[in-house]
């Protein structure tokens, strides 16, 4: 493959040329990049042939050039959506992280919030411990290019029984004139009995065509309360892989709300180790892809222990020319009994010419457990249309009705009040479109 | 003196009515007129094609009208959309309500009267006087306060989906309603409920097409006007007392009455 052949070229010079492993090495990271990039470089790009990305083409999108460690000088201030105003925020443009634009008054004083190179510099322990050890190079290239790559970074700390009292807003985009391959990078550390929402948002525009690689990991301590909502409103140039990993103590609740409604090309690779016994992870994801865009979940749910519970629901509208992809697995392991693990993907398709491929796959060694999961795919039900319109309602007012209802279901369980309210409007605006 | 009596036009006017549904001829020369402030009842056997009449007045787009007109105050019913004509005045009652979860009955509502209004011309109803309206229609069909709070439909009992079907119609004021088997299901007491929300209801100027299998509703909504349809068509009409004479002898007198 030629395009692979450039760009892993290109790769391989940027990581030379900028010696990232001898720079990481005064914090200890030269081994931790080599690695990664080693792993990377014998696994490649993804192409249709690897079984977690057969559904996606990623050889079109480097066709052109892309800048991979970019230096932009001259940054824009993005603007913030309306809900920002209930947020801390911080900015994080190319990868690394901007501080004049970040907003953190009032943040509680016991929790950090900054550079993730930096912690591991000022060898922050916490940081130290935790880098490495969630998500894995060997499971994804994409992950093992980040941690190859990935300049700067966030970390975030939430000190034991500390509560963030108000979500913060991680606002990821990219600026520049040329085509960017970027790699963000999160590091979330939550204490015992930690609280925290974080609104992970994906917002680049006015770009050429650009691509993210953002990888966030999240080690959540006993009886933490963590939720994630994850915003995706790209232009439809832009490209992403988001992928999460989260591992989850005794006692957790971690909820994550994955919202897909721009880009070109987006996959989330959502993973969830349930890492100890009485614990639980809920996972609810909405998307919408439309002419030539393609979005894919793949989650993973990972029971390992007992008495833990999982709910995983995503919904999905599918407009002509769309493609929407679900892969659902849940591994409940041989000493996960008692488990309760639920899943169920529901897709709606509004053109013979919109694409779904949906698969859960679960995967059960104990045998004491209650799992069921669901799957399906069909046309707005003509019966509720007809009793609509038999009302005087009329057919697009109809139709977005029942597809607002639809999406209900997921976007209700997002908790802040603006960010509910603006992505319900975004989805009712797009649905008038239809 | 015949001059001055004002004429009484029909409201709905249905003449030689084909109709059928994949390829099978249901309604096969079909005629009925209605005048403003009558009720008729249709009634007939399984198969006749009551449901298929009220599914073609509604304007279900599965079934196809071969030939005949349909009438409904000046205006050529067939050409309009399920929605116009219900902003035109019909109202279909169905015989099997469907849920839609996730659409509470007030918003439901809400969209249907504004979609309404605005094809006559009417602004939006003001807030308070929308829910005016839904506490008085809720008394007038016996409906428990909190249902319409709920999504339509959605875990109803039969009698709440039926009940729920004539609370519409109270909120909508139709000109025409067509009520689909609405007696289907229901105890006697929802049966009772069903039918005073439908006798207070009318008024001298509209009218209502009830449609059964049994005698027991018109019990309670006393028709003007019984039809018998029988192989989509009427083969005989008369007054209340014909129905009782259908629930003594059954359909099959009629249907040796017209072969005879």
């Amino acid at each position: 493959m030629v395009m692979e052949h450039t760009l892993k070229e290109r790769l391989l010079e940027v990581f030379t040329q900028h010696d990232l492993a001898a720079k990481s090495a005064f914090i200890g990271l030269e081994g931790f990049r080599n690695t990664a990039f080693e792993t990377f470089k014998a696994k490649g790009f993804p192409g249709r042939k690897h079984e977690e990305y057969r559904f996606l083409n990623f050889e079109p999108l480097f066709k052109p050039a892309h800048e991979i460690q970019p230096v932009a000088n001259t940054l824009k201030e993005p603007a913030y959506p309306e809900w920002d105003k209930d947020c801390f925020r911080i900015v994080v443009i190319n990868g690394q992280l901007i501080r004049q634009w970040s907003n953190l008054d009032g943040l509680p004083s016991a929790i950090t919030i900054g550079s993730l190179q930096e912690a591991l510099e000022m060898k922050n322990v916490k940081a130290l411990a935790a880098i490495g050890t969630l998500a894995s190079n060997d499971d994804d290239p994409f992950v093992a290019l980040n941690s190859a790559l990935f300049n700067q970074g966030v970390f975030i700390h939430i000190p034991d029984k500390v509560t963030l009292d108000k979500p913060l807003h991680l606002y990821i985009t990219n600026q520049g004139n040329t085509h960017l391959f970027t790699q963000p990078r999160i590091l979330v550390i939550a204490g015992k009995q930690a609280n925290a929402s974080l609104i992970q948002h994906f917002a680049t525009a006015t770009l050429p065509a650009s691509f993210t690689n953002s990888l966030c990991e999240v080690q959540a301590d006993e009886d933490a309360n963590i939720t994630m909502y994850c915003v995706q409103n790209e232009e439809e140039n832009q490209s992403l892989v988001n992928t999460i990993e989260a591992h989850i103590s005794k006692f957790c609740n971690f909820k994550t709300v994955t919202v897909t409604l721009g880009g070109k090309l987006v996959r989330n690779n959502l993973n969830v180790v349930l890492d100890s016994a009485e614990c639980e992870a809920h996972l609810y994801g909405y998307y919408h892809p439309k002419n030539q865009q393609t979005f894919d979940n793949h989650t993973l749910v990972d029971h390992k222990f007992p008495h833990c519970n999982s709910n995983e629901l995503y919904k999905g509208v599918v407009e002509e020319g769309g493609h929407a992809v679900f892969n659902g697995k849940v591994f409940v392991r041989k000493d996960a009994q008692k488990t309760n693990a639920f899943q169920n993907n529901k897709n709606i398709l509004l053109s013979d010419d919109a694409t779904v491929n949906t698969k859960p796959q679960l995967e059960i060694y104990a045998d004491d457990v209650k799992c069921s999961h669901g799957s399906s795919t069909g046309y707005l039900d003509p019966e509720q249309l007809f009793y609509l319109r038999s009302r005087g309602i009329s057919l697009e007012k109809a139709r977005a009705l029942l597809l607002k209802a639809y999406a209900a279901e997921v976007l209700d369980q997002i908790e802040l009040e603006s960010l509910h309210q603006h992505l319900s409007e975004q989805i009712e605006a797009i649905n008038h479109q239809v | 003196m015949i001059l001055n009596k004002k004429k009484q036009v029909n409201m709905l006017k249905i003449s030689n009515l084909y109709a059928r549904v994949e390829e099978k001829e249901i309604l096969k020369g079909f005629s009925l007129e209605v005048k403003a402030g009558e009720v008729h009842a249709i009634m007939g056997p399984n198969g006749s094609g009551k449901s298929t009449l009220a599914s073609v007045l509604a304007g279900r787009e599965d079934y196809e009208v071969t030939a005949g007109e349909i009438n409904f105050d000046g205006k050529d019913l067939l050409e309009l959309s399920p929605e116009d004509r219900a902003r035109e005045g019909v109202f279909l009652a169905f015989q099997y309500p469907v849920e839609i979860p996730g659409v509470s009955i007030t918003n439901f509502l809400k969209t249907a009267l504004s979609e309404q209004r605005k094809y006559k011309g009417l602004p939006d109803m003001e807030p308070k006087e929308f829910l005016q309206r839904m506490k008085d229609k809720k008394a007038l069909v016996e409906i428990d306060n909190n249902l319409t709070s709920r999504s339509v439909n959605e875990g109803f009992s039969g009698g709440e989906k039926k009940r729920n079907e004539i609370f519409q119609m109270a909120m909508l004021e139709p000109k025409l309603a067509i009520l689909d088997e609405t007696d289907s299901g229901l105890d006697i007491d929802a049966l009772r409920i069903v039918a005073n929300g439908v006798n207070r209801l009318k008024t001298p100027q509209n009218a209502a097409i009830v449609i059964t299998h049994y005698q027991r509703l018109l019990d309670y909504i006393v028709p003007d006007f019984v039809h018998v349809l029988v192989d989509g068509r009427i083969v005989k009409s008369g007054g209340k007392e014909l129905a009782l004479e259908l629930e003594e002898k059954g359909y099959d007198w009629i249907r040796k009455e017209v072969e005879a």
